[in-house]
């Protein structure tokens, strides 16, 4: 190595450089293509580098994802260590697979303990964040007793379903909703209550206007007495309010998680 | 009683025509014009003073307040004349303008937004029992004549510098107040009072005893000083508000903190007795009173509003149905959330119950009463038989022994604390947060409870002192 040229040696550490990257970033490619819908061209992909599931657990986890595929690309993950949040990490796996194209991720990941579904494109548009959260929601428990593939399997039915323009179980959501909408029902009637009982006192001209007042400001003026100047240096401007911000470039997300 | 010059019939005072009116063959008579030295006869029993009616000659029942009675046999409009001519004579009266049917349109308008009030509140046969009083007022006539001078300044902006130019502003000012007007008598709550105004001075007339002929009548049991500082802070703040936005001075950004009763040189004139007429309703519930008024003169309307607790309870749950669908529709909270929302609702309701509390005591107390704090203070015993607070509120209304504002407390604690802990399962959010919800639940229903406390008064009778309490 000591012998090469300096520009050789560059050029070589270029080269490494980029085949770390295109191993660091393409990755996920390694997944496996397991299924392509023949009618959309979406596409099911399955990746279990925590190794939680075998060869038949994985099987079965894909034939619940092949539905999916109608509507956009299905990604299942499980990753054992993860420096990033979940949400962080669902989003940059998805988009180095597929960009922006419509598809949902459901990523378990065992290093944070939490479950978490990303949706891109259409399928955002179809199954929103509340829905996301509704579904890890229903099967985390799946997963705190150890039951991965189930835990998988349940949540691309249950999207499916959402899909589908179904609905699914939220027996919590109801009795939760239930009880809020009584107690704030309640506010909301005490807050009138208040307000009419409450009276209004007259204003001070109202009152005045019923009294006999009398009132003159004779020989007014104003005299000069001295000058203060403070130093206060104008702002050099900011140019603006800075422009919008935000959000991940190209198409719509969504996506919910739990703690498991 | 007065009577009638032709008929002898009783005459009182017709508000439609402004005049006296015989009940009986209808005969308009000018009440300046009618003059009777004495009208209940008067006999001193030991320390007893006895009004017996000139008609029939029953005994007439009165407080020590009231300028008028009401025959209990014959029903005749009597006027206790050594009631208003020994002590405070009145110097002006407001006669009202505003007939019985007037009161009972403008109380019935503003009844039927009070959907939640007990339906006794709107029933037609007790809306009949408004009484018309005339209730006693001090009317201040506040002057101010003073040299002013207080600073102000201009400012713009030179390059980087704010240049202030201080100027001091003078002028004579002149200024005089008349009327303004604050009630004399300690059973008038004050918070009513306050409500119910403002009368317009400017038709007041002239008191003559036959204006009372009909109505009620209190006298003055405050005294007249009790107000003054009130009435010359209000001549001052309207005297400040104008100095400031007059034209010449505007533009200078005058100092207000510079100006103040003593600166702008207020003095009290003179103080006139007056009378104002007021339309006065009383419900009773157990041992609580609610009262509503109308203004005699303008019609407005002043109630205290209970809350009949079936009504609200069933208004609530309507109101929650449309509710519920609406949060099914676009809200979906995560355990967490919604442990955070039933932690907000808990704190929002521990809140309103200690601020109602707060309220209560104060109301119990007459805190906000001045008139009848002055009584307190000065006559050391009972006032009359409708008021005299309690000297503390007791335990009844000690907020730290209600268990509904240990419910809001506890259940707010709890969720704090298994949001902090954060445990895995979803169902300790769930339990927690249901369990939160329903005390809330419990502690709002409590506090609707003691809002009709709040919205209500205590019986007069149990305000009287004296005697033996064990008898």
């Amino acid at each position: 190595m000591h012998n090469l040229h300096p520009a050789t040696r560059k050029l070589s550490g270029a080269c490494a450089c980029f085949l770390m990257a295109l191993l660091l970033f393409a990755c996920p490619a390694f997944a496996d293509s397991l299924y392509t819908n023949p009618e959309t061209g979406y596409e099911v992909f399955a990746s279990d580098d925590a190794n939680l599931l075998t060869e038949e657990e994985l099987a079965s986890i894909e034939k619940a994802m092949e539905p999916v595929t109608a509507y956009g690309n299905a990604v299942f993950k499980t990753v054992s260590e993860n420096s990033s949040s979940t949400r962080a990490y669902a989003e940059r796996y998805y988009e180095s697979l597929f960009g922006n194209e419509s598809g949902t991720l459901f990523v378990i990941d065992m290093d944070n303990r939490y479950l978490y579904i990303h949706n891109t494109g259409s399928v955002s548009r179809l199954v929103t964040s509340g829905q996301c959260d509704i579904i890890t929601d229903n099967i985390y428990t799946y997963a705190s007793d150890g039951d991965y593939a189930g835990c998988a399997a349940a949540a691309y039915q249950q999207l499916f379903q959402l899909l589908e323009g179904g609905r699914i179980a939220q027996p919590m959501k109801y009795i939760c909703n239930l009880l809020l909408a009584v107690i704030l029902a309640l506010l909301i009637n005490y807050a009138l209550v208040r307000a009419y009982s409450a009276g209004k006192k007259p204003s001070g001209s109202q009152l005045l206007s019923g009294i006999y007042a009398s009132y003159s400001l004779r020989d007014t003026h104003a005299d000069f007495s001295h000058q203060t100047k403070v130093y206060s240096p104008r702002s050099s401007g900011g140019g603006g309010r800075s422009g919008g911000g935000g959000g991940r470039s190209g198409g719509s997300h969504s996506g919910g998680g739990h703690r498991f | 009683m007065y009577q009638c010059p032709n008929c002898g019939g009783n005459v009182k005072f017709d508000i439609p025509s402004q005049q006296l009116s015989c009940e009986f063959c209808h005969t308009g008579i000018d009440p300046y014009r009618f003059r009777k030295e004495t009208d209940a006869e008067e006999h001193t029993y030991y320390e007893a003073t006895i009004f017996t009616c000139p008609q029939c000659g029953g005994e007439l029942l009165s407080a020590d307040t009231d300028a008028t009675a009401f025959c209990s046999f014959c029903g005749a409009s009597t006027i206790l004349d050594s009631r208003i001519s020994r002590e405070r004579r009145p110097g002006y009266i407001i006669p009202f303008t505003k007939t019985k049917e007037d009161c009972k349109k403008a109380y019935s308008a503003a009844m039927k937004r009070a959907v939640f009030a007990p339906k006794e509140l709107k029933n037609e046969k007790f809306i009949d029992s408004f009484r018309g009083i005339y209730m006693p007022y001090w009317c201040y006539h506040i002057s101010q004549k003073n040299s002013l001078s207080l600073s102000g300044h201009t400012e713009r902006r030179r390059g980087d510098y704010i240049v202030k130019d201080h100027y001091t502003l003078r002028g004579q000012l002149e200024a005089g107040y008349k009327g303004l007007s604050y009630d004399a008598s300690s059973s008038f709550d004050d918070s009513i009072s306050q409500k119910i105004a403002p009368y317009d001075v400017k038709g007041m007339k002239s008191f003559t005893p036959s204006f009372l002929c009909g109505f009620y009548a209190d006298i003055a049991d405050v005294d007249k000083t009790v107000y003054q500082p009130e009435a010359e802070a209000a001549a001052s703040l309207a005297s400040i508000d104008r100095i400031c936005s007059t034209p010449e001075f505007r533009s200078y950004h005058p100092d207000r903190s510079q100006l103040s009763p003593a600166s702008l040189g207020t003095r009290c004139e003179a103080v006139d007795g007056a009378m104002f007429p007021v339309w006065f309703l009383s419900y009773r519930h157990k041992d609580r009173v609610a009262y509503a008024t109308v203004n005699g003169q303008t019609g407005k309307v002043v109630a205290d509003l209970p809350v009949d607790p079936k009504k609200y309870i069933i208004g609530s749950l309507l109101l929650a149905l449309p509710i519920f669908v609406l949060l099914n529709l676009f809200l979906i909270l995560t355990p967490g959330k919604l442990l955070i929302a039933s932690a907000v609702l808990a704190l929002v309701s521990t809140v309103i119950y200690g601020m109602e509390f707060a309220q209560i005591t104060r109301r119990e107390n007459g805190l906000d009463d001045k008139g009848l704090q002055y009584r307190k203070r000065y006559s050391g015993s009972a006032v009359r038989q409708g008021r005299m607070a309690v000297e503390d509120t007791g335990a009844s209304y000690n907020l730290w022994t209600k268990p509904g504002f240990w419910c809001a407390l506890a259940s707010f604690a709890a969720a704090v604390a298994i949001f902090i802990l954060n445990p895995a399962s979803d169902l300790v959010f769930y339990g927690a947060a249901i369990l939160s919800l329903a005390a809330v639940l419990v502690s709002l229903l409590d506090i609707i409870k003691y809002y009709n406390i709040l919205s209500t008064r205590r019986l007069p009778q149990f305000d009287k002192q004296g005697g033996d309490d064990r008898a």
